[in-house]
């Protein structure tokens, strides 16, 4: 299924490796043979439009879901195939951001980034309040502290989403759709989160977005996956993909055009 | 990337968390990280009283959770934080501007007492208010139907019908037999001393379609159907599903909660006479295995229960029926936002269905008295 937007980059440190995954429903395939490697510190964009999968291949990527085919390396490590201490050492050492923020509604923020520190740190009470108030002030929400998610805006979800992401600063973080549904001025503070982020902190991103401003403010590297194809159509830096692709749908989308 | 980030997979982020204090100085060397850093916290904090310069030299890296460590033990002395490498600064002025940001204002002081008594007593008058409210619009909106009974939407009347009755027939069935089961040899035995175990399925029979029918048939349409309104009704609320109703020009009360209230009100005297037959058929089940022909309990119960008391059960059923499903539309229609909401409507809609309920069925048997019924 190679396709002239297919520009493959060897990656020399990888912490996210796919290879050849399929994931079909009875009837119905989804995608198959996506491959791709996430280098250290890379921001990675997954695209695509709506109902290609892409969330789907997310879920993959964490381990949600088991894949129809292929192999998935979190950190070097087969998540699927860990068990006991290994998965829950692994699950410590990357964070997701859901869609929607998914902070849990009874607690305020502040629980809900202290959470994962008093499951996986030996953190003293104190401290890891301290830890999450700096979460907290990070993404920019050190006065919201004490608000239950029902009392905050879509954005600061968000937002408290990668802060509690971010609890126990893992090298790696996914985030599915950070700024969907958001105003432009929210996104794009957002996208500049993000960059700072992995600037300063050097974390690794694994995004999966439609948004094409954020795709091209944020985006080392990026893999496009298409319904119709039922897999990969692109790969690589989403401006050279931008200005010279040549699929048909990479075209469109880079260009905003009705398929 | 920054060094920075070079963590956990590799030799520099293994390398474990340290520090010594040296005159003024207290030196951090190491992985100050999330896993490496909570080791040392509190020793490390205790030697830091009195330290006025932070060495960081040796650290090789650092994520936000060793930074707040670090400017923790520089805290209290304001110390002077030296040597770190560059990426090492760059984490450790992130974490500074962060934790420097504006905290959430204090929370106002509680109220006193009667301040709280007083709060408390609104709350409750504007819940009634509201309450009293749905019920006019109910009222309302019933009257409207009653002269238009096209607005009446029926394929939601069949298919709350369809599970608020036909779905619980099970349970019902289930339930009454073992109702019936325990009274009969609950009495069997006080009846017996008295050598008046022919009157058992009278003393059954009686309990069972004057009162225990309709309230077992009540606690189960509560517990089943009023919850479940409640949790629809509330998940919509929150959805802004009814407040899109509302936009469009259709009724919540007409669309949502009418053909409940006529569904609920439609199926309880069912539910109560499944209830009743079932309890006679376990009474008969003990009463034969006590020795007494099916034809003499038979005998017995046209004896001695009338029309006039099963029409009573069934009477108040209804009512019952009604009160339960309206608590239910009013419990979730009324629901406030966030996730809690839609399970606190379902508490409130059960405890408020049966504790109606109980008091309704007061309210009846000192009518029935009353009426000599």
């Amino acid at each position: 299924m190679e396709t002239p937007d297919i520009h493959r980059t060897a990656v020399a440190d990888p912490v996210v490796e796919a290879e050849g995954l399929a994931m079909a429903f009875p009837g119905n395939t989804l995608f198959r043979d996506v491959s791709f490697q996430v280098g250290r510190g890379e921001v990675f964009v997954i695209l695509g439009g709506s109902g290609c999968g892409k969330s789907t291949l997310l879920k993959l990527l964490i381990g949600l879901h088991q894949p129809t085919a292929g192999q998935i390396r979190i950190l070097g490590e087969d998540l699927l195939g860990a068990g006991g201490r290994t998965r829950r050492d692994l699950l410590s050492r990357f964070g997701v951001m859901w869609q929607s923020g998914a902070l849990f509604g009874s607690m305020t923020l502040l629980e809900n980034v202290m959470l994962p520190l008093e499951e996986h740190t030996r953190l003293p009470p104190a401290a890891r309040e301290e830890v999450a108030r700096l979460k907290l002030g990070l993404v920019g929400l050190s006065e919201a502290a004490d608000r239950l998610p029902a009392e905050i805006s879509g954005g600061m979800a968000k937002r408290a989403g990668i802060a509690r992401a971010m609890a126990l600063d893992p090298p790696l973080l996914f985030l599915d759709e950070p700024s969907a549904g958001l105003d432009p001025i929210t996104s794009a503070g957002l996208d500049r989160l993000i960059q700072d982020l992995a600037r300063d902190l050097g974390t690794t991103f694994v995004v999966v977005t439609h948004e094409l401003q954020s795709i091209l403010a944020i985006g080392d590297r990026c893999i496009m996956l298409d319904k119709q194809a039922q897999g990969m159509i692109a790969e690589g830096d989403p401006r050279e993909l931008r200005d010279h692709g040549t699929h048909p749908t990479v075209r469109a989308f880079f260009r905003r055009e009705a398929a | 990337m920054s060094e920075a980030a070079v963590r956990e997979a590799t030799p520099l982020a293994t390398a474990e968390a340290r520090f010594e204090r040296e005159g003024d100085l207290l030196r951090f060397g190491g992985a100050l990280t999330t896993r490496q850093a909570p080791r040392i916290w509190a020793a490390a904090l205790r030697a830091a009283k009195g330290a006025r310069r932070i060495d960081l030299a040796s650290v090789t890296v650092l994520d936000t959770t060793g930074a707040t460590l670090v400017l923790h033990a520089a805290a209290p002395e304001d110390a002077v934080v030296e040597g770190a490498s560059a990426p090492v600064a760059a984490v450790l002025e992130r974490a500074r501007a962060a934790l420097s940001a504006p905290r959430p204002r204090a929370a106002p002081p509680p109220l006193p007492v009667v301040g709280r008594v007083g709060a408390w007593g609104v709350a409750g008058l504007r819940r009634a208010r509201a309450g009293i409210g749905f019920l006019g619009e109910t009222a309302a909106m019933a009257a409207a139907v009653l002269g238009h009974p096209r607005r009446l939407r029926f394929a939601d009347l069949l298919r709350h019908l369809d599970e608020a009755g036909l779905r619980a027939f099970p349970l019902t069935v289930l339930l009454g037999t073992l109702i019936g089961v325990i009274l009969a040899f609950q009495s069997s035995i006080p009846m017996r001393m008295f050598g008046a175990e022919i009157y058992i399925p009278p003393l059954v029979g009686i309990s069972l379609i004057r009162e225990l029918g309709p309230l077992i048939a009540a606690v189960i349409l509560s517990g089943r159907t009023g919850s479940a309104f409640a949790a629809e009704l509330g998940t919509m609320t929150v959805n802004e599903e009814v407040d899109a109703l509302r936009i469009m020009g259709v009724e919540p009360v007409a669309m949502l909660v009418l053909p409940r209230l006529l569904a609920a009100a439609l199926v309880m005297p069912v539910l109560t006479l499944l209830m009743n037959l079932s309890g006679l058929l376990g009474m008969t089940a003990v009463m034969y295995g006590l020795g007494f022909p099916t034809p003499l309990v038979v005998t017995q119960l046209e004896q001695w229960l009338t029309l006039g008391s099963l029409l009573g059960g069934l009477g108040k059923s209804v009512f019952f029926g009604i009160v339960i499903a309206g608590i239910g539309c009013r419990a979730g229609l009324l629901a406030g936002r966030g996730p809690r909401a839609v399970g606190d409507a379902a508490t409130s809609a059960v405890v408020g269905g049966i504790v109606s309920t109980v008091v309704l069925d007061g309210l009846f048997a000192i009518l029935f008295f009353r009426l000599n019924w």
